[in-house]
């Protein structure tokens, strides 16, 4: 009988009946993969979560807010009267995870090395602009101005100036103090610099394991080089309160740093772990074996997290996420080899080239769409309805301007009078798009479709789910007549949203051949001036401006939420992070 | 029959050269601007996708791209996993343990397991032990595994409380990270449950082997059920032979026939099967793997298909396909072996 | 050559075969039939069993307006009843919706099986996923089984060197693993159905080139082809009257049973992202659909049952009953039981 009873107790042992996980681990369960640990070539928000961490900036968001700012590894600083030039004294004594102290040296060498590799596919190109004068890397920018095939001697000289323009760009005097010079003002460059593209790096380290030299010796071989198969991809030598255990795959183990200059964290280590499927990662939460996990969607919160036992719902009405999304009308579309125009003419059977041209075709659009709808059916309630493309948080946004709300019947007045009156009697048939997987802009397809096909039986609307690949190919070459997209901000600056979406020349506004001469001239006014109230003004200028002319409609923004044990604490919500708080800010009761 | 081995060895080559062909060739169908999406994950990248289609070379026409390819695989260099951000031999090197581990304990409880209920259908023909085992099988069969997954991981991990998700718990994750890092830990063979014998500590191997019950039992639920089917139908042909009529009229006893005779010639299909099983488990375990969070070579595969991976789904396939080949030879030498009847030249 | 007359035994009724009688008596072989029976009624029938409650656009391709769709489907007396039945516009597999929550709905008066996350009729798509199972089973194996029968018909009658390339070939295509290939073509050529049931198709050949290859040369071996050849036929003539024949016919059968568990191939599509497009009514789609809510608020774990068990139950059905019916038929046309 006692054997039976031992066996049962060693089974159960066995078999695990699990305890939480202990009161200094913080373990978080999320989806979406690291990408790279290198700060120069991270984009994502997964990458950024952990860089966030383990490495610093010169300065950085205080807690939760936007707008104001803590020193970090720079105690203070100063802009020149032309805003040309921006010193910063260094905070002294503090180490890296190698045990190397952190001196001027190693900002010039984060910097130069992040305009030195400038991928094509990381942010370094915000940093160029201001620093250097390009947007792309030396060779890229080669290629832009010389040609394909361009004389060697042209080559050699381009490259050379180029890099005395990096050279140049950073400087140092002395061990702690640094010297920013930009080609012209950019009122958005302090906030540029809290992105984690320009964290500091163990620069001595990082050159010891085979990195670039620091030195115009090596320069050309990092040439928009893909830092994914370099050392610091994996592996980190940061200031940060947090050192690099491991990563592998999946998992992200990392432990508090013992020499951190700031104070001492409450939790000492942390598990970073990708769960793909969200069942999975609920009964996790639900088990304790995850501290914080994260959810899909406002539905699966409502339904399945609300009430659960030692779990905690975090929200606050008045958080909104970095984001802005909206439905783009696109005014040039490519018209070769494009299969979503249909006929490619006014005759019911597809849409002309020129059919977003015509601005009550777009007021008619913006008055079929029921944001009031989105809200309360995707978000549960949860949403807030965007005035213009610019997050409610930002600098500049202004809640006062009208928005496009349903309205059937203007949107048939509308119709009536577009193209003269002709559109109305020959109707029309177009495609909208949207990437699979992205419910949110499927169900904005499919209720535009649903709303405007209602209004006049000779309206017809496909709507076709295609896979990332084709979507971003089909926008790529501005083949969408209409088509549903975001942008995330990259630094807490409004003028990362309004270039992009107002200016002709930014991204969404050249791929929607917008061109408003007002619009362009307001937009470069306030990204040249640092006056926050002027700038706010002309920003409210051209939010008001967007409601006249509607070249897109945003779309709401779901409310933001965090979902973690109910014993852990010191939670706050920073949209500019991508983890939205720091581990070294929390702890567990 | 060694010449026939070695014969059918060297065809080898041939084979992987055409499933390479086949892969690179199908993915030059997509403009480069569409094969730059392995590269872009967010609206931000998105914006740059011209430097990108230069820096990875996308344009170049389908003989170089394919040349450069090969001239690397020659050289040990099978390209760089997108999915997994490291070269693609080192996440086949990473993942096949995981995969390994998890087929390895499935792979022959489920032979067991199928072809006991198989033999036993047969002997019960059209009675109703054989009416259920069949009405099961196709049921468990037909089940999406990943209905069957999540239900377990519901029901047993989370409401129940037993065993985990994952390979270990969060806090062994970690403190062998730590102990990897300080070279305490050492990782021989990548399968946990051996390398926590190989370096002294039962701790890993059993939680190893807590993590591994739930994603087995799926496996061997689903796969089972195939068999079991193959199992009972060769059985009964077995059954149906004359040999069988010639025991049973010499007098021995039904089990002999059945368990002595019929039974070992019904095994030929089945090491057909249990040969190809490590190809028909890979629909499994990338499901499985998925459900789970096992980081195995299935969910790699998923993952690079979906993200258009193409030097990970190609390094998948060539490993596949040397597997699956190989497979094939060893299960032809076993017939030669089994069955006196079958000779090669 | 004179043609030689043989002494055609007389060919026994199907109705008298032993084969019938054996199948006829075999309790699961009825059992199979029957269900196999019932999901082509559904589908079948699937616009008239779903007239009250079709999608905005399918009534409009039809021609249809919603106040008469009862009626006019219902009614086999209407060309739009037999224009729906026998060709209905591709806008009609889509599942309509109402609404768009995410959260599933529970069965109503109006919805008897409930709103799956999304709003979609489950219903609906219960039914109309019935014909897609068919659909996509009935020419998956229909390609498979064409570009197996050239294949192994080739090898079979030409054999030496041939036989030996195309086995290699036949080899190697079956090596592939066939999952990524279909998960690469898919994710190439995009989500239509077309792509993903070539794909499952050019995966499952080899299965019957090989299969038509054993059977050929079983026949080959028989007494009669000898008698045949001794008879002085030709090889061509030998080949297309007696062995094709008889290689063929269990071939074909064996494959057709195939049918059901394409669906379980394309269900895997969904859930690794790769299947048709959402709001296909497609089984295994559903059943993806489902997939957040196999477990319910805390309290009421089994809140969402109607998510997943419904569509969950008809590919077991489906399945099940076709594996039945093989069976069946397989264990009715052995000579040796």
């Amino acid at each position: 009988m006692k054997h039976g009873r031992i066996l049962t107790l060693a089974a159960a042992l066995a078999l695990g009946l699990a305890f939480a996980t202990p009161k200094d681990t913080f373990v978080h369960m999320t989806f979406g993969e690291v990408d790279t640990l290198d700060p120069a070539q991270a984009y994502d928000t997964a990458s950024g979560y952990i860089l966030e961490n383990i490495y610093e900036t010169l300065y950085t968001y205080k807690k939760d807010s936007l707008t104001e700012y803590e020193p970090a590894l720079a105690v203070s600083y100063s802009i020149s009267e032309d805003g040309k030039t921006y010193t910063f004294q260094l905070r002294k004594g503090v180490k890296f995870h190698s045990g190397n102290p952190m001196t001027c040296r190693d900002v010039e060498y984060s910097i130069e090395r992040l305009l030195v590799t400038n991928p094509g596919d990381s942010a370094g190109w915000f940093y160029a602009e201001s620093l250097v004068g390009y947007d792309v890397n030396a060779k890229a920018a080669a290629a832009e101005e010389l040609g394909e095939n361009p004389d060697p001697k042209k080559l050699e000289a381009f490259l050379e100036a180029y890099w005395q323009k990096i050279d140049q760009s950073v400087e140092c005097d002395g061990l702690y103090t640094v010297k920013f010079h930009l080609v012209k003002p950019d009122p958005s460059f302090f906030a540029k610099l809290m992105y984690t593209a320009s964290s500091v790096i163990d620069s001595k380290w990082a050159i010891e394991h085979g990195e670039w030299s620091g030195t115009k010796k090596d320069w050309k071989d990092w040439i928009g080089r893909d830092l994914r198969q370099g050392y610091l991809h994996n592996h980190a030598s940061g200031t940060g309160a947090y050192k690099l255990v491991k990563w592998d795959g999946k998992n992200v183990v990392a432990e508090a740093f013992d020499g951190y200059w700031g104070k001492k964290p409450a939790i000492k280590k942390v598990l970073v772990q990708v769960v793909d499927e969200q069942a999975t990662r609920i009964e996790a939460l639900k088990r304790g074996d995850a501290d914080r996990v994260t959810i899909n969607d406002r539905a699966t919160l409502e339904s399945q997290i609300r009430g659960l036992p030692g779990v905690k719902v975090w929200e606050d009405k008045n958080w909104a996420p970095a984001v802005a999304s909206a439905i783009f009308f696109n005014q040039k579309p490519s018209v070769q080899d494009n299969p979503y125009l249909g006929s490619g003419k006014l005759d019911g059977k597809g849409v002309p080239p020129d059919f977003f041209q015509d601005v009550h075709v777009r007021k008619a659009f913006a008055y079929a769409f029921d944001q009031d709808a989105i809200i309360e059916d995707l978000y549960l309630g949860h949403g807030v309805k965007l005035t213009m493309a610019l997050p409610p948080s930002f600098l500049g946004y202004d809640p006062n301007i009208p928005i496009y709300n349903l309205d059937l019947d203007k949107a048939e007045a509308h119709f009536k009078k577009a193209f003269g009156g002709k559109l109305w009697k020959t109707g029309f048939e177009l495609t909208i798009l949207y990437n699979e997987g992205n419910t949110t802009r499927q169900t904005i397809a499919e209720m535009l479709k649903a709303n405007i096909e209602e209004i006049n039986p000779k309206f017809k609307i496909n709507v076709q789910g295609v896979q990332w690949p084709d979507f971003i190919r089909a926008v790529s070459k501005r083949q969408l007549p209409v088509f549903v997209l975001g942008w995330g901000a990259d630094y807490a600056d409004p003028d990362n949203f309004v270039y992009t979406y107002y200016h002709s020349r930014g991204y969404y506004g050249n791929k929607i051949g917008l061109k408003d001469a007002e619009l362009d001239r307001l937009v470069e006014e306030a990204r040249s001036i640092t006056d926050p109230k002027k700038r706010a003004e002309l920003y409210s200028k051209i939010g008001h401006r967007g409601y006249e002319i509607v070249p897109f409609v945003p779309y709401p923004l779901p409310s933001p939420f965090m979902v973690t044990r109910d014993n852990v604490v010191g939670v706050y919500y920073n949209p500019m992070r991508s983890g939205e708080f720091l581990w070294k800010d929390i702890a567990k009761k | 029959m060694l010449t026939y081995a070695i014969r059918r060895l060297l065809q080898l080559p041939i084979v992987l050269f055409v499933v390479s062909v086949v892969i690179v060739g199908l993915l030059q169908f997509l403009p480069p601007t569409a094969r730059a999406a392995a590269y872009v994950k967010s609206e931000q990248q998105l914006a740059h996708i011209d430097e990108i289609i230069k820096q990875y070379n996308l344009d170049a026409p389908f003989y170089v791209q394919y040349w450069t390819w090969l001239k690397n695989a020659l050289k040990g260099n099978l390209g760089f996993s997108r999915v997994d951000k490291k070269p693609v031999l080192e996440s086949i090197a990473t993942r096949l343990p995981v995969s390994a581990e998890l087929v390895l304990y499935a792979f022959l409880p489920t032979l067991l397991f199928s072809v006991w209920l198989g033999t036993l259908a047969a002997i019960y023909r059209d009675r109703f032990l054989d009416q259920l085992i069949r009405v099961l099988a196709v049921v468990f069969w037909s089940l999406p595994t990943f209905v069957l997954g999540i239900a377990l991981v519901a029901v047993v991990y989370g409401y129940l409380k037993l065993f985990g998700i994952g390979r270990l718990p969060p806090d062994l994750i970690i403190q062998l990270a730590q102990q990897a890092n300080a070279g305490e830990f050492r990782y021989y063979t990548g399968l946990l449950t051996i390398d926590g014998l190989l370096n002294g500590r039962l701790d890993v191997t059993l939680a190893a082997l807590k993590h591994l019950v739930l994603p087995t039992i799926t496996l061997i639920l689903v796969l089972g059920a195939q068999i079991v089917r193959v199992m009972r139908s060769s059985m009964l042909d077995e059954l149906g032979k004359d040999y069988v009529r010639t025991a049973r009229a010499k007098g021995l006893p039904e089990k002999v026939v059945y368990y002595k005779h019929a039974r070992r010639n019904a095994l030929i299909p089945v090491i057909t099967l249990a040969g190809l099983m490590f190809a028909f488990m890979l629909n499994g375990v990338v499901i499985t793997e998925t459900i789970f969070n096992l980081p195995g070579l299935g969910q790699w595969a998923a993952a690079a298909a979906v993200q258009l991976d193409q030097p990970s789904i190609l390094g998948f396939a060539l490993f596949t396909a040397l597997i699956v080949a190989l497979a094939n030879i060893a299960v032809d030498m076993l017939y030669a072996l089994v069955d006196p009847r079958i000779r090669y030249e | 050559m004179a043609e030689a007359t043989l002494f055609k035994p007389k060919r026994e009724s199907f109705w008298r075969s032993r084969a019938w009688r054996r199948f006829r008596r075999n309790p699961l072989a009825i059992v199979g039939t029957l269900i196999v029976l019932f999901f082509m009624l559904v589908a079948i029938f699937a616009p008239a069993l779903t007239a009250d409650r079709m999608g905005r656009n399918c009534l409009r391709d039809l021609g249809v307006k919603r106040t008469e769709a009862v009626k006019v489907l219902r009614n086999p007396l209407s060309p739009k009843f037999w224009r729906a039945t026998l060709h209905p516009p591709a806008s009609c597999y889509k599942i309509p919706r109402k609404g768009y929550s995410p959260i599933p709905k529970h069965p109503s008066k109006k919805y008897p099986l409930g709103l799956s996350g999304g709003g979609y009729d489950i219903l609906y798509g219960l039914i109309w996923g019935a014909r897609s199972a068919f659909y996509v089973g009935i020419l998956v194996i229909s390609v498979a089984l064409l570009i197996g029968i050239l294949i192994g018909g080739l090898t079979g009658y030409l054999g030496g060197w041939v036989d030996h390339a195309l086995m290699r070939f036949t080899d190697a295509v079956y090596a592939f693993p066939g999952l990524v290939l279909v998960m690469v073509a898919v994710t190439i050529f995009g989500r239509s159905l077309t792509t993903i049931m070539l794909a499952i198709a050019i995966v499952s050949w080899p299965t019957y080139a090989r299969m038509l290859r054993g059977n050929i040369l079983k026949v080959k071996a028989q007494d009669f082809v000898d008698a045949a050849r001794a008879l002085g036929a030709g090889p061509l003539r030998i080949f297309f009257k007696h062995v094709l024949p008889n290689a063929i016919g269990p071939l074909i059968i064996l494959a057709s049973l195939d049918i059901g568990s394409i669906v379980l191939s394309v269900a895997a599509l969904s859930f690794l992202g790769l299947g048709p497009e959402i709001g296909f009514a497609d089984w295994g789609q559903m059943v993806n659909f489902a997939r957040n809510w196999i477990v319910g608020p805390p309290g009421e774990p089994l809140k969402y049952w109607y998510t997943w068990v419904w569509p969950g139950l008809a590919i077991a059905l489906f399945v099940l009953g076709w594996n039945l019916l093989g069976d069946a038929v397989r264990d009715a046309l052995d000579p040796r039981s």
